[in-house]
């Protein structure tokens, strides 16, 4: 492929945000919202770094960054969950075999069968084989090789303008997100992704106090900034105190996320909505689905998306990875032309920052993996035109020139805090602060006091239930409706579990047995440590860098 | 209802309740146990699925969040976008719940006042103003729309109730927030994320 040099260069940083809720249930055999994990894993993850294995495989240099969060992290960690998924995929692998079987009389269906017999196999073999069931160490492999870069987010993902009206809510996120992150790769992220690109004026101070050299925000955090960056969204601001902001790229996001004309949506791709889990005879497929009885989705799906209202036709691999590296050359010559023009209108280089959520790629969109690679491959390709770049790597060829503060924004819907507080889900705040005054108040309460171990450990699953239950991903669902149930839940738990353990300290009527069942249930976050709730000490959160 | 067993002994006869128990009995002693590691103890607490079931339903039961226990009156407010704050509150034990007062109630409503300050940028020196909005004194939080040109501006609030000469009886005075400047994209703008996760919606339309 030869891609046209140009006089000048500029700057590609992809950048994917890898991150799910807190999904285990050691108190159920087995339980339905764990999928989310298992099919994240086998379609997302599995996939990324099989690509990023490819990549190294062929010296291939690229550069990107990959956001990890606390919650995710946990759970990739965890022994029930890694002893549950492979469970999972040898169900799959079963499944993929029954299919083969039945589809015997349709040829292009069993050649499909086969595939996901294949790719389940494979998925497998990378998982046990490759990497002993730990896919942070495959991650820590590809950092350490320098290409890949690792950042990570707030410990649970908490939405942090509607956090805010507790500093130390809001620092405790982000401390114990990086604590998180250093206990499972042993360094500090210098990068921090906020929560749904959540950004409110004066969060660069508890950014900066945390060590964190960059964060970003959505396109309008910079364009909205005072004053206005003279280089729009393609080159960092300083924020004036040693923190620097990346704002996404309105251009390529639209290519990728929009649900109208972006590519994932084209007809030759793999369409996620079509899956037997939904489309064979309850009697068949039951083995696979939720109780037997109610459908969900295998993993296993025979169409693609065809488009125009058509009935829908089957998918052919072939031609949707041909699709796939076709939308990667359009990707790449589009960023070129972008940073044609935007070089003769800048002094500095221009850099493109391309956020994407990673389980876009592989769960949502199956070709997604291979285009990332094509689009890797082809800016190695480019003969320096087009550098894929981490934003802590730029920031040292080209520091920020020009002092800013962010506009409050975030990357939902409409670009502020709606999607998060609306009628669907405004009740949990009032629930939420008061959990957190209440926390706060009891530490500042034993302050001074010489506890037992019993109640250190009391104190610091609630500071735990309090941290599960900020979530951004309870609020969110409960807008977009999809497991509504299950998040209305999930919140009410983690501030009942956290109502018992205030009351059981305050009353001095601990019980073990039943503090141990939360520290089961709950456990997350190994180090925490519930002095840090104390609003008077400010955390202790001031950290070097 | 009894069940009675398919093969062997069809004199052993068992109810559902039986049944229930004797599931219940064979999880608890024989099923995985799971232990907390946080234990400071040598031998620490071992506990079955059911176990942490049972312990997780009853603490859901018993201890189930509530909003309306502050002991003092409140109000919150939290930023939505320029056009709108979000407002909570809380007045038990006062004015609000007082029984003359609920009968004065359609004479006094209870009145969300926002005052909004002037930015940094704003030079009028009468910069404080206020507007009323009336609350139905049956819910506890309220969105509130707030003049678009007026993003980027500072806001606080007071709950209270109007006096006929005019005047304003203070229940509680919230904290102080600061909205967004900018302009609301449009719903569902295809430039904000709406490809979430496992949780949500993806990209394309269901089939």
């Amino acid at each position: 492929v030869t891609i046209k040099n140009l006089s000048r260069e500029g700057f590609l940083s992809l950048i994917l945000h890898a991150h799910l809720p807190y999904v285990r249930h050691p108190e159920y055999d087995s339980f339905f919202e764990e999928n989310w994990l298992f099919e994240a894993i086998t379609e997302c993850y599995l996939p990324l770094i099989d690509v990023f294995d490819r990549l190294e495989a062929d010296r291939v240099d690229y550069r990107l960054t990959l956001s990890l969060s606390p919650t995710l992290m946990t759970m990739l960690r965890d022994s029930l969950l890694q002893e549950r998924y492979l469970k999972y995929l040898q169900s799959r692998v079963a499944l993929a075999e029954k299919e083969i079987a039945r589809t015997r009389r349709q040829p292009e269906y069993q050649k499909l069968a086969r595939f996901y017999r294949r790719f389940f196999l494979k998925a497998l073999a990378t998982y046990q084989q490759r990497y002993q069931c730990d896919l942070l160490a495959a991650f820590a492999k590809h950092q350490a090789a320098g290409k890949l870069k690792l950042i990570t987010t707030a410990a649970s993902h908490g939405f942090l303008p509607l956090l805010n009206v507790s500093e130390t809510a809001v620092r405790n996120q982000i401390n114990i997100g990086i604590d998180t992150f250093k206990a499972n790769f042993g360094r500090k992220p210098d990068g921090f992704w906020l929560p749904e690109c959540g950004y409110y004026p004066g969060l660069e101070t508890v950014l900066a106090d945390a060590g964190v050299d960059y964060f970003f925000v959505d396109t309008h955090g910079l364009t909205d900034a005072k004053p206005q960056p003279l280089d729009s969204v393609y080159a960092p601001v300083a924020c004036g105190n040693g923190v620097a902001a990346f704002a996404r790229d309105p251009e390529s996001s639209q290519q990728v996320w929009s649900s109208k004309e972006g590519y994932p949506g084209d007809a030759d791709y793999r369409e996620y909505y079509s899956d037997i889990g939904f489309e064979l005879d309850l009697d068949y497929i039951g083995p696979y689905i939720l109780d037997g009885t109610t459908r969900v989705n295998t993993g296993i799906k025979y169409h693609r998306v065809t488009g125009g209202g058509r009935p829908k036709e089957i998918y052919n691999p072939r031609q949707a990875k041909a699709k796939a590296y076709q939308h990667a050359r359009d990707f790449i010559e589009r960023r070129l032309g972008q940073i044609g023009r935007l070089n003769a209108a800048m002094e500095r280089s221009p850099i493109i920052v391309s956020p994407y959520d990673a389980e876009l790629f592989g769960h949502w969109w199956f070709e997604g993996p291979y285009w990332l690679e094509c689009v890797l491959r082809l800016a190695a390709d480019s003969a320096g035109s087009i550098q894929t770049i981490g934003c802590s790597d730029y920031l040292k060829q080209y520091p920020p020139v020009q002092t800013a503060t962010p506009a409050a924004s975030t990357w939902g819907d409409q670009g502020y805090s709606a999607y998060w507080i609306n009628e669907t889900n405004d009740w949990i705040y009032p629930l939420l602060h008061k959990a957190e005054r209440e926390l706060e108040r009891l530490v500042q309460d034993v302050q001074g006091l010489t506890l037992t171990p019993l109640q250190v450990r009391v104190l610091n699953q609630a500071a735990r239930s309090v941290l599960l239950a900020q979530a951004s991903d309870w609020p969110f669902i409960m807008k977009s409706g999809t497991a509504v149930d299950y998040a209305c839940k999930r919140i009410t738990d983690c501030l009942s579990r956290f109502n018992y353990l205030h009351d059981s300290f305050r009353k001095n009527r601990i019980d073990e047995r039943y503090l141990s069942a939360l520290e089961i249930m709950d456990n997350i976050f190994p180090d925490i440590d519930f002095r840090d709730y104390n609003p008077s000490t400010k955390n202790n959160a001031t950290r070097t860098k | 209802m009894t069940f009675f067993h398919s093969r062997y002994n069809s004199n052993i006869k068992l109810s559902a309740e039986e049944m229930q128990r004797i599931s219940d009995e064979i999880a608890r002693n024989f099923a995985a146990h799971f232990s907390s590691h946080l234990s400071s103890h040598a031998e620490p607490v071992r506990l079955s699925a059911m176990e942490l079931l049972d312990i997780g339903n009853q603490i859901r039961r018993d201890f189930a969040p509530k909003p309306s226990t502050f002991n003092i009156p409140e109000v919150m407010l939290l930023p939505v976008d320029p056009a709108h704050l979000h407002a909570y509150w809380s007045l038990s034990g006062n004015a609000g719940t007082d029984q003359n007062e609920n009968e004065n109630e359609a004479i006094q409503p209870l009145t969300l006042r926002i005052y909004s300050e002037a930015g940094e940028q704003e030079t009028d020196t009468e910069s404080l103003s206020w507007f009323d909005v009336a609350i139905d004194s049956s819910i506890s939080q309220q969105q509130v729309a707030i003049p678009v040109e007026a993003g980027g501006k500072t806001y606080s609030a007071a709950i209270g109730k109007q006096c006929g000469d005019a005047g304003f009886i203070e229940i509680a005075h919230s904290n102080v927030i600061h909205t967004p400047c900018g302009q609301i994209a449009a719903q569902n703008g295809s430039s904000h994320c709406l490809g979430k996760n496992a949780s949500g919606r993806g990209v394309g339309e269901p089939a």
